[in-house]
């Protein structure tokens, strides 16, 4: 759960990642999370088919829906492929510093964004 | 895969949605404005990279970071505190626009901004800041409103070049006017210590000119004769004072007036037309013109000048000169008429025996038609017409001695080869040193007068001779009866009969 984020096509990612795992598509909707996941925000598998507003603190949701829409029409990231810290709220509704490391990747011709991440606090 | 199928409608719209956020947030990104807006606790929601660039931090570094603590800003020098801060503000809704300082890394930029306020039906608040940088366009404000100063400054002191050149014109200039100016650097300050020299110069320069006028305007109204000077278009430039008096006019009266404008001076007028149309360079001429109703005659002479686009003309009042002459005139008239009508011989002739002029009375004395034929053949006075050539020296000793010569007679030669008697009334003619220049006479044919004094003589002769005789026959007797006969005798011989009669 403590390993080094790193990239790996999203195949590995749900097989083989000891940290937290979530995964939206290009609308959005989370459409997977992993048991660590789970394990360290609490979340449980009702959070599939919601957005990922759910899991980002409320400042920052214009900037996560503006980016996360710019990439759409750009297909360029300014938050992908490199390590950022930010807040993931849990379930319980705290506020957990976490390093992410998020990944997008096409499958079947739709985009996916995987996000590894790694409590700080 | 685990992924959960999303409603196909839902999904459209969301799709159109993210599109267009995605545009908005490509034009937000791509203005030169900051755009920043925060929740109602002043934190961060969003921003463009203009506004991460104004703070100088990575963009997720800046987002839910309080705007009051990641942008802090000051005004005139004073930091503001959070309550002041445009954001603060903003959420109280006090606020719409200002200007603040912003410390940057390496300079302190003029943030320019703007703000309003936007509360969602969900109560959700937030505060949407526009920030302009405007250090440059503020830095080239001022610069400009220095640039402006300097050129209102400028200018003022181009106002008093100006007003210094208008000084000139009006003759109130004073070198103090350009002071301030003339300590300048720049070119204006040269042009003002240039100009400043230049006119004191000039003012120099105008006031010899004007004592050098004075000098001439006195000389040439000292001279007793009239002057002016006329230009190309035959037009008075000035006149001295003689002239405009000899008119009953100013000097100024006649500036700028054609030279024909007074009638009395026609002729000066059209003498100096002429002379302006003509390619001589210096001419002069007699005119007379009346002046107080008194002919009066001038010798003008006129000079061009300025390359012959000019005239002066001075005139010199010859008027008694012209009196004179003309008397001369008559008398030498009245003189040839008495020399050629006189009865008696009149002459001229040099030391050397030759006559220099003769009337026609002497040339008929002698004999010849004409008074030039006369002189063309007596060449030797003493032997062609002396009978006697010692009277001829004679008369020359005695003018010598006396300088004059009364009722000197002697016999002359005609031209015939008759003989006259002639008298001679002479003076010579001497030069300062005393040399004789000629003599000069009259001279009367007084042949009959000695013809009736030979015959009177002869005739007293004749009765002296009679009267002796009868006497001696009278008294013979008785004295040669006397004693004093031989007495008598002796004494009448001692008588001279011519001195007795005389």
């Amino acid at each position: 759960m403590n390993g080094k984020l790193t990239t790996k096509n999203f195949q590995d990612l749900t097989q083989e990642s000891e940290n937290p795992v979530v995964i939206a598509d290009d609308q959005g909707f989370i459409v997977y999370i992993n048991s660590q996941f789970t394990q360290a925000y609490l979340w449980t598998d009702n959070l599939i088919g919601q957005t990922l507003a759910d899991i980002i603190p409320m400042n920052f949701h214009d900037s996560h829906n503006l980016g996360f829409s710019r990439f759409r029409m750009t297909e360029i990231s300014r938050v992908a492929n490199h390590p950022i810290n930010a807040m993931v709220i849990t379930q319980d509704g705290r506020s957990v510093l976490s390093e992410h490391y998020i990944t997008a990747q096409q499958v079947e011709g739709q985009w996916y964004f995987a996000a590894q991440l790694r409590p700080l606090s | 895969m685990l992924f959960t199928p999303i409603h196909q409608n839902l999904a459209l719209v969301i799709s159109e949605l993210r599109a267009t956020l995605g545009k908005m947030e490509l034009a937000l990104g791509s203005i030169d404005e900051a755009i920043v807006w925060t929740g109602d606790d002043g934190g961060i929601q969003w921003c463009n990279t203009t506004f991460d660039r104004l703070v100088g931090r990575e963009h997720l570094a800046v987002l839910g970071n309080n705007l009051a603590h990641l942008l802090p800003l000051r005004r005139s020098g004073l930091a503001l505190t959070d309550l002041e801060h445009p954001v603060q503000a903003v959420l109280a809704q006090t606020f719409t626009t200002g200007e603040y300082e912003f410390q940057q890394a390496e300079k302190t930029a003029i943030l320019e901004i703007s703000g309003s306020f936007v509360e969602l039906k969900n109560g959700d608040r937030t505060a949407v800041l526009t920030i302009q940088d405007v250090t440059e366009r503020k830095r080239i404000e001022e610069a400009l409103i220095t640039a402006n100063q300097v050129m209102a400054i400028y200018l003022q002191e181009v106002d008093k070049v100006i007003g210094a050149a208008i000084a000139v014109e009006n003759n109130t200039f004073q070198a103090s006017l350009l002071t301030d100016v003339a300590t300048r650097e720049d070119k204006l300050g040269n042009l003002a210590r240039i100009f400043t020299q230049m006119v004191v110069q000039l003012k120099a320069r105008e006031q010899e000119l004007a004592e050098a006028k004075d000098q001439l305007e006195a000389v040439l109204n000292a001279v007793p004769g009239p002057i002016s000077w006329i230009d190309s278009g035959g037009v008075f430039v000035g006149v001295n004072r003689h002239l405009a008096a000899d008119f009953n006019l100013s000097q100024e009266a006649f500036i700028g007036q054609e030279v024909g404008f007074l009638a009395e001076n026609a002729k000066l007028a059209h003498f100096l037309n002429e002379f302006m149309s003509s390619e001589e360079k210096a001419a002069s001429a007699i005119v007379d013109f009346e002046v107080n109703q008194i002919k009066r005659f001038y010798l003008i002479a006129a000079q061009k000048y300025q390359k012959g686009n000019a005239i002066v003309s001075v005139g010199i009042d010859i008027t008694e000169r012209k009196q004179a002459e003309e008397s001369l005139r008559i008398a030498e008239e009245n003189y040839r008429s008495i020399f050629e009508n006189a009865l008696e011989g009149i002459f001229q002739s040099s030391p050397e025996g030759r006559f220099l002029r003769v009337n026609p009375a002497l040339a008929k004395i002698y004999g010849y038609d004409s008074p030039a034929e006369m002189i063309a053949n007596i060449t030797d006075i003493s032997n062609q017409l002396y009978v006697d050539p010692d009277q001829r020296q004679e008369f020359r000793d005695l003018l010598d001695q006396q300088d004059s010569v009364s009722d000197f007679e002697y016999r002359s030669y005609r031209k015939d080869g008759c003989i006259i008697w002639t008298q001679i009334d002479a003076r010579a003619v001497k030069d300062d040193q005393g040399n004789i220049l000629y003599y000069e006479g009259m001279v009367q044919d007084i042949s009959d007068r000695k013809c009736r004094e030979d015959e009177l003589r002869k005739q007293l002769e004749e009765l002296r001779i009679e009267i002796d005789h009868s006497k001696r026959e009278k008294e013979v007797a008785l004295l040669t009866e006397s004693s004093f006969f031989q007495e008598v005798q002796q004494e009448m011989s001692q008588v001279d009969l011519d001195e007795f009669w005389r």
